[in-house]
């Protein structure tokens, strides 16, 4: 019965929206978050909802489902199959939800009920939509397990959320959501949190499921690669509104909105000019190993050690930019503390002409100065007690204590005009910044000593991909004026290409492959390299569709 | 969870030994000793009842005296109730306080959690206000206003219940110190279900529930039962105190427990009373330590026994 | 991790003054802080007056003495002459008097008027008899009694304005004692972390088992006769709370990565601690100290209740309410006005506390 109406109705709309209107009551006033959109998605038709941070994508759906906030207000329209959404009863809505069309959600950390097993949200969700008995959702549920490719469903039934990985908790989160076949599934960023291969999976679980049971998929998300290969439509947002829509190849093909050709191109581009043949070696590390030991049982007698840098040989020349490639647990971020000894290391690390590894704290102080270290978290890394300024000029308190504070403001000026900050903002607190602005504020406390080498952990990763064009534009150019080495940790291959003289991919530990960065990402030798690289292009669109 | 439980107490026995070993030297460090009448005794008694008592040898010598008759479940006699061991004195008085303190608290989780969770789910509406106010109430009004005024109203004017006593423990004698005695906890445990609810009904994972339209009574549940989590390790330490008496309700209500022996103890400088009283709260706090480990890693999945 | 969490003082204080419960609370605490500095300076009684003839007055707008506290009040006076008080005349704050003895009177013992709370001093008007019998002009003193007097006569007004001087004060240097060694005992233990934590907390857990009455009555015994002594030694106590929620935020700070950037830059510990993690516990800690506050001031009032508080003639608003609950049939208003100033302003912090946390925590309620 369920096909004849399908086929029946397969030219309509299994969601129309209409002059959708979002507000938010803060503090500090009315946000007005999403401003009249209107769209429609085709029964069993992907639509990608693409747009920056802020942009209104999310709010978008959340509203039309009537899942959004307390503090929110919405007016207009959303009909599921000619069913009005907007201002519907909870219980109406209930009825609507998790059986005609659910949703999965960025986090999958989150998403799910920590106390609660898997086994009793799907079994209980799967009843009280097919109202079925306790044995039959039994079945169903594995059998839903099954189909998102868990291994041993039944074992996982009785697992906790904290007991599974990230992708195995976003496949959990789509059987809940398609347990009882919905007409529309909202995916909100679903693969965001996760790193790409697994991305690659999800990606090609959801195109799978969606072959197979034919709903139509409304796919949030930020990044372009995952649009040109998955959605058949695209609507661009920008500021709560709808600024482009079309077939996906058109709108790629032809951009007509200047935000839409601005997103198109915001992959960043260019190459880094190559350094000097005989440049002095700045950084050597051989052998290095960081290994924690995790303290079990009775006076910590079971002892676990988790080596998360195992043995790794790295060089930095003047000038240079090593870039660092991996997926997380790889080790990257740990090597790039243990190189600045944020965490304890074995092995030998030379910085200059002095081993770094054996010396005092008070020995380290004056290395400090010339060993810099940029962080991922823009939002982590500023104190958010202290002005931008004092922030900026911190170390030169520590390393030029002969400086007045009036000296010293000066400098702070200085460094944030290198950065393309108006130096007037040095009073104001971290937390009026955006994430790019930040980032540039954590850059300039780092290059305001004129360090010879910056370690750069993933500085672009948080940020949408028009500021992190712009990051990695100012680094190249603060690079070329200072002639700074850097040592650029990133997962994402597009980057990396942009930043680095070579490229070593790091995998469990240990350096798999290394070498230039184009010879690399032409020709990749190990396994690993060729897997990660496919999972890249995919994720960037240039792979063909299966 | 059994071998947990067993390190776990094996752990508590150094705190016990260092907390006893404290209140040993403060309590001796005080100025006075049990037998400084307001007419001094004669040099001759005072001997000794000092000797008797052994309170003549050298500090350290009865320090590690008592420590040896404590390992045997020894107490030790009482310096101004003479005719009592201190193990007779609070085995006398302990059931009393234990029965008020666990009804206390029993009322107190179940309204306090109601009313908390009521109000979350009614976040800023009148009723939500109400509950807000009247648990800052409970929070700020001292116990020995609230008792006299209870007994003034229900016990003098309306006459339904006794103003004090214990009677055996009748259930109508004891209504009136419970209700003191609950209060306030209502009152805590009602703010900070109503606060952790409001954060659950935020949760990623609610709006999860939400979406897969499970319908407002299983959200509830949800919520209610992360909002739960705060309250066990706040009523540990609470029961533990509540269950070893209240020298105010007890005194104001007449009560043979054991609350006001830390305050008569001590100002007699009944050593070994008071010290009875130090170990015996000292234990409760430490058990209910160890419960609420127990009972949290029982409630959270995401917590081990290690 | 959004801009509010990382908001400064001023969006606070922003958020603040839009909470109508919180600015009430702060206005009406001022309020009452003010009048119990300044009352008992403007005030016409001092605290520790006795007026013997007034006890347990109650509470009232209208100025004593009452016309039927005047003819017993002359009586009395009377007797002391040996004479009898006959003809009694009133008009306005003055009093015509007969007074007839057996014998001729003592004139010099009308001096026992103006002794008396409720007279000024007499005048002969005129002499009968020899002196047998005595017309006198009599000044009524007047007094108010707003908050009537106590069981000693003392003017309840002034007593509870006096009383608030101490509860607050004990109330701020206690808590000032509790916050200094709590955050930097806490800050200590969670940044050093490892064996010292270890060592440090179990010396807190240690603490907590002590029965927190036995701690305090030690205290009495050994500062009984200071006050202020003592509530140092209170808030010596106390810190334990604020030692385990410092270390609690250290230990999440530390691992967040403004401290490991400072720590690249070679800042040492001390500059660590002191610009970047005491800082950002102050949300919190603000936040404990308003409710800190009003712990501290029923402890001051508990511990009165047992008698073991502030020594008369010296008051506090936990004495007067110990009187005041002993007292309660028929004294009502003994228990009520001291009650009333001390749940105000628990309640005033109570609500200032919760709303300086959602001010600085607007994610949370």
């Amino acid at each position: 019965m369920r096909s004849t109406r399908a086929t029946a109705e397969m030219e309509a709309s299994v969601l129309s929206i209409r002059d959708l209107d979002v507000r938010f009551r803060t503090q500090a006033g009315e946000l007005h978050a999403v401003r009249r959109v209107s769209l429609d998605i085709a029964r069993g038709d992907t639509l990608a909802i693409v747009g920056e941070s802020g942009s209104g994508k999310s709010q978008t759906m959340l509203a039309a489902l009537g899942l959004l906030a307390s503090n929110g207000i919405v007016a207009g329209s959303a009909k599921l199959d000619g069913v009005e959404m907007v201002g519907a009863s909870q219980k109406a809505l209930d009825r609507l939800r998790g059986r005609r069309v659910a949703m999965i959600f960025q986090e999958p950390m989150t998403s799910l009920d920590p106390l609660y097993t898997v086994g009793s949200l799907l079994v209980t969700t799967i009843k009280r939509h097919q109202g079925l008995g306790a044995a039959a959702a039994r079945a169903k549920a594995i059998a839903m397990l099954a189909r998102v490719r868990i291994a041993e469903p039944e074992a996982r039934l009785s697992s906790y959320p904290h007991e599974l990985s990230g992708g195995q908790r976003q496949r959990v989160m789509i059987a809940l959501a398609l347990a009882n076949r919905p007409d529309l599934l909202v995916a909100d960023e679903p693969t965001t949190a996760l790193d790409v291969t697994i991305q690659a999976e999800i990606l090609e679980l959801l195109a799978e499921l969606q072959a197979e049971m034919g709903m139509a998929i409304a796919f949030i998300t930020h990044d372009l690669g995952i649009v040109r290969r998955f959605a058949r439509h695209v609507a661009v947002m920008r500021g709560g509104e709808i600024v482009e829509t079309g077939p996906t190849h058109d709108v790629f093909a032809n951009p007509r909105d200047a935000y839409t050709r601005e997103l198109i191109d915001a992959e960043p581009s260019g190459r880094k000019m190559p350094i000097v043949a005989d440049a002095p070696i700045l950084l050597e590390a051989r052998d290095m190993r960081v290994h924690f030991d995790l303290r079990l049982g009775f006076f910590g007698a079971k002892r676990l050690a988790i080596k998360a840098v195992d043995g790794v040989d790295v060089q930095v020349r003047a000038g240079e930019t090593l870039g660092i490639v991996g997926e997380s647990g790889s080790g990257k971020s740990t090597l790039a503390r243990a190189l600045v000894r944020l965490a304890p290391a074995a092995g030998l690390v030379r910085f200059e002409d002095r081993a770094l590894l054996p010396l005092s704290k008070a020995q380290l102080r004056p290395v400090r100065r010339s060993l810099q270290l940029v962080f991922q978290d823009p939002y982590g890394s500023l104190s958010p007690r202290l002005t931008v300024g004092e922030i900026v000029s911190e170390g030169l308190r520590v390393h030029s204590p002969e400086l007045s504070a009036n000296a010293r403001d000066a400098r702070a000026a200085a460094a944030l005009e290198e950065v393309r900050l108006d130096a007037a903002l040095r009073h104001r607190f971290p937390h009026e910044f955006s994430g790019g602005q930040r980032q540039r504020i954590a850059i300039a406390r780092a290059i305001i000593l004129r360090p010879k080498l910056v370690l750069l952990d993933e500085p672009t990763s948080a940020l949408d991909r028009s500021i992190q064009k712009t990051i990695v534009e100012l680094l190249r150019e603060l690079q070329a004026k200072h002639g700074m080495g850097y040592v650029f940790i990133s997962h994402d291959i597009a980057t990396v290409r942009a930043m680095a003289d070579r490229i070593a991919v790091m995998k469990d530990g240990k350096i798999v492959e290394e070498g230039p960065t184009e010879t690399l990402l032409g020709h990749p030798q190990a396994d690993y390299t060729r897997r990660l690289l496919a999972a890249a292009a995919l994720e960037r669109g240039t792979a063909r569709p299966i | 969870m059994v071998g947990f439980a067993l390190r776990r107490c094996l752990g508590a026995v150094p705190t016990l030994f260092a907390v006893v070993t404290l209140a040993f030297f403060l309590m001796r460090l005080a100025p006075g000793g049990p037998f400084d009448l307001e007419r001094p005794l004669e040099a001759k008694i005072m001997e000794n009842l000092q000797r008797v008592y052994g309170l003549d040898r050298p500090l350290h010598e009865q320090y590690l005296r008592y420590l040896a008759n404590l390992l045997q479940g020894d107490l030790g006699p009482s310096f101004f109730m003479r005719d009592f061991t201190v193990g007779q004195i609070l085995m006398q008085g302990l059931p009393v306080s234990m029965a008020l303190g666990a009804s206390a608290i029993l009322l107190a989780l179940v309204v306090g959690t109601g009313l908390g969770a009521f109000a979350a789910w009614r976040q800023n509406s009148a009723a939500d206000h109400a509950v807000v106010g009247l648990a800052t109430a409970g929070v700020t009004i001292p116990n020995f206003v609230v008792a006299p005024v209870l007994q003034i109203v229900f016990g003098l004017g309306l006459a339904w219940l006794p103003v004090g006593g214990w009677n055996d423990g009748a259930v109508r004698n004891a209504i009136l110190p419970v209700i003191v005695l609950a209060l306030p906890q209502i009152a805590v445990v009602a703010r900070m279900i109503r606060a952790a609810m409001i954060e659950a009904l935020r949760a990623d994972h609610i709006r999860t529930l939400r979406s897969l339209g499970l319908g407002t009574f299983i959200v509830v549940v949800h919520a209610l039962r992360g909002a739960m989590l705060p309250i066990v390790s706040y009523l540990g330490p609470t029961a533990a105190a509540l269950l070893t008496g209240s020298v105010v309700v007890e005194t104001i209500f007449g009560l043979p427990g054991i609350g006001r022996y830390f305050v008569e103890g001590a100002l007699n400088r009944d050593y070994t009373l008071v010290m009875g009283t130090v170990v015996v709260v000292a234990v409760f706090v430490l058990v209910f330590n160890l419960v609420v480990d127990i009972l949290y890693a029982a409630l959270d999945p995401r917590v081990r026994y290690e | 991790m959004n801009a509010g969490a990382n908001s400064l003082w001023g969006d606070a204080r922003g958020r603040l003054a839009a909470n109508r419960a919180a600015v009430a609370s702060l206005v009406l605490l001022a309020a009452i802080a003010l009048v119990c500095i300044f009352g008992p300076l403007l005030g016409a009684h001092d605290y520790d007056r006795v007026f013997p003839d007034y006890v347990r007055a109650p509470a009232s707008f209208a100025a004593q003495p009452t016309p039927d506290r005047i003819e017993p009040g002359l009586a009395r006076v009377a007797a002391r002459l040996r004479a009898q008080a006959t003809d009694i005349a009133a008009t306005g704050d003055m009093l015509r008097v007969t007074l007839e003895g057996r014998q001729p009177l003592d004139e010099r013992a009308l001096a026992f008027f103006e002794r008396s709370d409720l007279f000024g001093p007499a005048n002969v008007v005129e002499r009968r008899e020899g002196g047998r019998i005595l017309v006198v002009d009599v000044a009524l003193e007047r007094n108010r009694f707003l908050f009537g007097t106590d069981g000693n006569g003392r003017d309840l007004l002034a007593r509870t304005l006096v009383a608030g001087r101490v509860s607050l004060a004990i109330g701020l240097l206690a808590t000032f004692v509790a916050i200094a060694i709590g955050v930097a005992y806490g800050a200590v233990a969670g940044y050093f972390g490892g064996r010292i934590d270890a060592a440090m907390m179990r010396a807190v857990d240690v603490l907590y088992a002590l029965p927190f009455i036995f701690f305090v009555i030690m205290l009495v015994v050994f500062f009984g006769r200071n006050f202020v002594l003592m509530f140092i030694a209170v808030g010596a106590v106390e810190w334990l709370d604020m030692a385990r929620i410092v270390r609690g935020q250290t230990l999440s700070l530390k691992r967040r990565e403004f401290v490991q950037a400072a720590e690249v830059l070679g800042v040492g510990h001390a500059g660590i601690l002191a610009r970047h993690i005491v800082p950002n516990t102050l949300g919190p800690v603000v936040v404990y100290t308003t409710l800190l506050v009003p712990k501290v001031i029923l402890l001051e009032s508990f511990l009165s209740f047992l008698g073991l508080g502030v020594q008369e003639p010296m008051t506090s608003w936990g004495v007067l309410i110990a009187d005041g609950a002993r007292n309660i049939q028929g004294n009502t208003h003994l228990l009520v006005f001291p009650a009333l100033f001390l749940t105000a302003t628990l309640f005033c912090l109570n609500f200032i506390g919760d709303g300086l946390r959602d001010a600085l925590d607007p994610r949370d309620r």
